[in-house]
């Protein structure tokens, strides 16, 4: 348990800093929203001056920080400035857009990485590793935004899956099985996109990890002695590869909400990542912080609970705390 | 063998990087020179058979004319075929930005020779992508350059005095590794001044992702110097008393460079990568600056994605380049260490 | 003779990280003192684990002792700022057990030797080439060596060409940490030799540590048993090896053949 507390503790201190540093970023960037309107002669320099002091744009930075951790704590994450709503349930109604897209992609790609990666491991050196490593270098080579840019394309031309936006227009009004399938067929271009550029990373690792766990001692001597191979991959090597998988998984839930920017914006889909975009073009102090902040919460959370994972997992662990 | 495949690829890698340095001469045109007339050209064929059936010994490719047919589009025009010539006085350009030449690879007699088509300006696009590319591999190396000098720096820091600088500085590399590369990048890019000249813009982009990147080759940096310096041979010369920066840069700095040459091949694609992203969306080089990301950012535009596919190439221009760098690194990385399942 | 070094109460512990919080520490060293004169040289014996390449290490002030004092010609090394150790540090050099870890293996031989000159600047650049090549000839190794890779040499050039460079910097003690273990035995004699040699022709102080009694007694003016970090019995050779008091030299004794304990070594010319 000493060893979560650490690691909680950790976890907390590493959000600490985060939010120092982004608050910090966006406070001392040139220009913010206010500022913005200076530009426009209607506005005069009183009703400036107050907005300012509305939004305490007028304390030092410091200040301002200490006093938007406190409201954070409480849930409260600032005001944005384009839209005139709070933080909180702005960002919240795309971060759950987001997830949807991002748990489906990441289920899928594990399904698909891991026996892939096992399958791979075993044939090691044989014909369908061949195969596979070569996709995989192949898919390596090709940058997310030709990815999602080409099945675009393909997606354009080809007519058969909507490609863009998360719902089509009128969702509201269809049946619950029509609102599955439309939201369904929206998600297959992005969730494709991501599910094929997280495949070379994750087959290798997963490839990595079990080609060192057939290596070791014990499961060659398991072999040895005559234990059928879905036996060994099961209850001896699955296990002992445990350790870095667990962590690999501990980044994929941890870029849950960060790791899919490039792939909405190409294919419109309304998550976090258009959002910042605007906040950013727009100058949206509060939103940007908020929603830097929000994916911090998800990276962190997501190692912390790889974290919890392992220790449930790894015997080892459990036994470093108490020994001397 | 092993050194022979590294060197390969660097060949490889060099001849590409060769084509893009010495983009005046392989681009038929100035990348900024517009053809009001030509908008969103598709590319032209290069033919050595006419219509007639004639054989021709000099390659050439038909002019496009607004077609009959369709509004807004073109056909070949088979009337006037534009022979294409070898080694063609062009538009003026400055190799390497000193040398002015007016050399170009190929071009067009009497009309003009779209191998890649044209933009919404009229603008060619082999030109622009060569041109682009200057600026984006360009960005991208010096990017990685500049994290791996603070890398290095900080890990050797980190681990040849260990104990309170050490823990300091991972604890730091900890946090920028804790935040979300894309998200961080953007937002410290939103906090710069937003509308920037083109060369400010390179040079912005080059320091915001260059400074973010540290972090990682830090980290594996220090610990091949604590491993380094608790080597005999380092020990030895301490005992003749050598000071540490003598000891960092003669023994334990040399123990480093597999490791930063590595590290080089793996973070060159991205960062290119992240100047790619940061044009695309309109954070970085902006207009009329040519960018791999800014040259697809018009695809964002549903109907330039349906109509026009040749918008599509500068991102297929990117993969030769990822190729060449990926397959570097796992070439040195398995000159290095062998035993190293790469990561 | 006014002592050139002496060693008081020396003790190093290491603690291993996990073991920190049970308080649990490997003793290397448990209180030891001993004293070298000008020319002198000490054996330092012992079996594996017993201290002695901790005590070299500290010796040669390459690792921190926990307690005690080194006083190099009296001073206390361990009381000076780091300035003025590195200018006393060419006097007390050390020879590694093992040269292949200990000689860089992307330096030539030259550029090996010449570093103690290269970073003390006792000799001007001019001069290298020639000492260099006297080095490498009071030590056996062919000149034209000098620009192979110390992976180039053979198991014993390379042990020499360790003395080599210990010996460029011109100390006055030369600490050798098991500098002859792993050579073969004809190997061991012929730098046995070398040593003594030196040890006449430069007036050199000498701390060298093995586990071979016989090796000892053949060199040393001064033998000294350790045990589990501490010295458990120190005299002359002649004391030690006829009547040997500590249950701990008596099973080092054990282990050596008789016949040559009785009789020199043999000689390799």
């Amino acid at each position: 348990m000493r060893y979560l507390a650490r690691r909680l503790l950790h976890a907390i201190v590493l959000l600490l800093g985060a939010s120092l540093l982004a608050f910090f970023f966006t406070a001392l960037a040139p220009g913010s929203y206010v500022d913005e309107m200076r530009m426009n002669p209607q506005i005069s320099a009183d009703s400036i001056a107050a907005l300012k002091a509305q939004y305490n744009l007028d304390k030092p930075v410091p200040t301002r920080y200490a006093m938007w951790l406190r409201s954070a704590l409480h849930g409260n994450l600032g005001f944005s400035f384009a839209y005139d709503v709070p933080v909180g349930p702005l960002l919240l109604i795309r971060a759950r857009n987001t997830l949807v897209l991002t748990i489906t992609a990441t289920l899928l790609a594990w399904v698909i990485a891991l026996p892939l990666g096992i399958w791979s491991a075993e044939r090691s050196g044989r014909w369908p590793d061949r195969v596979i490593t070569w996709i995989t270098g192949t898919l390596l080579v090709i940058p997310d935004i030709a990815l999602a840019l080409g099945f675009l394309e393909l997606a354009v031309r080809s007519g058969w899956f909507p490609t863009g936006g998360m719902v089509s227009v009128g969702f509201n009004s269809m049946g619950l099985a029509e609102k599955l399938k439309d939201l369904g067929a929206h998600m297959v271009l992005p969730v494709s996109v991501l599910v094929l550029g997280a495949q070379p990373l994750l087959i290798r690792h997963v490839r990595a990890a079990m080609q060192e766990e057939f290596g070791k001692g014990y499961v060659r001597a398991a072999e040895a002695h005559g234990i059928s191979k879905k036996r060994i991959l099961w209850r001896y090597a699955l296990p002992g590869a445990a350790n870095p998988l667990i962590s690999l998984f501990g980044f994929s839930l941890g870029a849950l909400l960060s790791g899919s920017l490039l792939v909405e914006i190409v294919t419109s889909w309304p998550g976090l990542g258009p959002r910042l975009l605007e906040a950013i073009l727009a100058r949206d102090l509060y939103v940007v912080t908020g929603g830097i902040l929000i994916s911090t919460v998800c990276l962190v959370g997501g190692n912390f609970v790889a974290d919890v994972m392992l220790y449930w997992a790894d015997p080892r662990i459990r036994k470093n705390e108490t020994a001397p | 063998m092993k050194r022979r495949r590294v060197a390969v690829w660097l060949l490889f890698l060099g001849s590409l990087h060769l084509i893009m340095i010495c983009a005046g001469f392989f681009a038929p045109y100035d990348p900024a020179e517009q053809d009001r007339e030509h908008p969103f050209s598709p590319p032209m064929v290069i033919h050595f058979v006419d219509a007639a059936e004639h054989f021709h010994l000099r390659p050439f490719a038909y002019p496009l004319k607004p077609s009959a047919i369709a509004v807004d589009s073109f056909e070949a025009d088979t009337t006037h075929p534009v022979p294409v010539h070898f080694f063609v006085s062009g538009a003026r350009y400055k190799l390497l930005g000193i040398l002015p030449l007016r050399t170009h690879l190929f071009g067009g007699d009497r009309g003009r020779v779209y191998l890649f088509g044209t933009d919404g300006y009229g603008r060619d696009i082999l030109s622009r992508i060569l041109y682009g590319g200057q600026i984006s591999l360009f960005a991208g190396l010096l990017a990685t350059g500049l994290a791996l000098f603070f890398g290095t720096s900080i890990g050797c820091c980190a681990g040849y005095f260990g104990g309170w600088t050490d823990d300091i500085l991972m604890r730091g590399a900890e946090l920028c590794l804790a935040l979300p590369w894309l998200y961080l990048m953007l937002g410290l890019r939103a906090f710069l001044p937003l509308s920037v000249s083109p060369v400010g813009a390179f040079f912005l982009i080059v320091a915001v992702v260059g400074t973010l990147g540290w972090a990682r080759p830090a980290r594996l940096i220090r610990g091949v110097v604590m491993s380094a310096k608790e080597r005999d041979f380092v020990r030895a010369a301490r005992g003749f008393g050598a000071s540490p920066i003598y000891l960092i840069w003669r023994h334990v700095l040399p123990e480093t460079w597999s490791v930063i040459l590595t590290q080089a091949a793996v973070l060159a694609p991205l960062y290119v990568l992240a100047e790619v992203t940061l044009s695309f969306l309109g954070l970085g080089v902006p207009e009329p600056a040519p960018s791999w990301g800014n040259l697809l950012s018009s695809l964002q535009h549903y109907s330039v994605l349906v109509s026009y596919w040749w918008m599509y190439l500068p991102a297929v221009a990117m993969v030769p380049f990822f190729i060449g760098y990926l397959g570097l690194a796992s070439s040195l990385q398995e000159w290095a260490d062998p035993a190293k399942i790469d990561a | 003779m006014p002592n050139l070094l002496t060693v008081e109460n020396l003790a190093k512990s290491y603690t291993a990280r996990r073991a920190r919080d049970s308080g649990l520490a490997v003793r290397a060293l448990d209180g030891v003192s001993l004293s070298l004169s000008d020319g002198e040289t000490l054996a330092v014996v012992g079996a594996s684990g017993s201290g002695k390449s901790t005590l070299a290490l500290c010796l040669a002030c390459l690792e921190k002792p926990t307690s005690g004092s080194v006083s190099f010609e009296g001073r206390d090394l361990l009381m000076i700022g780091e300035a003025e150790l590195r200018k006393i540090r060419p006097k007390i050099q050390l020879v590694f057990q093992d040269p292949a870890s200990s000689l860089n293996p992307r330096f030539s031989a030259f550029e090996l030797l010449s570093e103690p000159w290269r970073v003390g600047g006792s000799l001007p650049r001019s001069e290298w080439r020639t000492q260099a090549c006297e080095l490498m000839r009071i030590t056996g190794l062919p000149s034209d060596l000098l620009s192979r890779r110390p992976m180039e040499f053979s198991g014993g050039q390379r042990q020499r060409l360790a003395i080599a460079r210990g010996l460029a910097a011109w100390p006055k003690i030369l600490i050798l940490d098991e500098a002859l273990s792993s050579l073969d035995p004809a190997l061991q004699a012929q730098i046995a030799n070398l040593l003594v040699d030196l040890r006449e022709s430069r007036e050199l102080a000498m701390v060298f540590s093995t586990h071979d009694p016989a090796m000892a007694a053949h060199l040393a003016d001064k033998i000294a048993v350790m045990e589990r970090g501490k010295i458990v019995e120190q005299g002359t050779p002649r004391e030690i090896l006829r009547q040997p008091q500590h249950e701990a030299t008596l099973k080092l004794l054990a282990a050596t053949p008789r016949k040559i304990l009785r009789s020199r070594p043999p000689v390799v010319p």
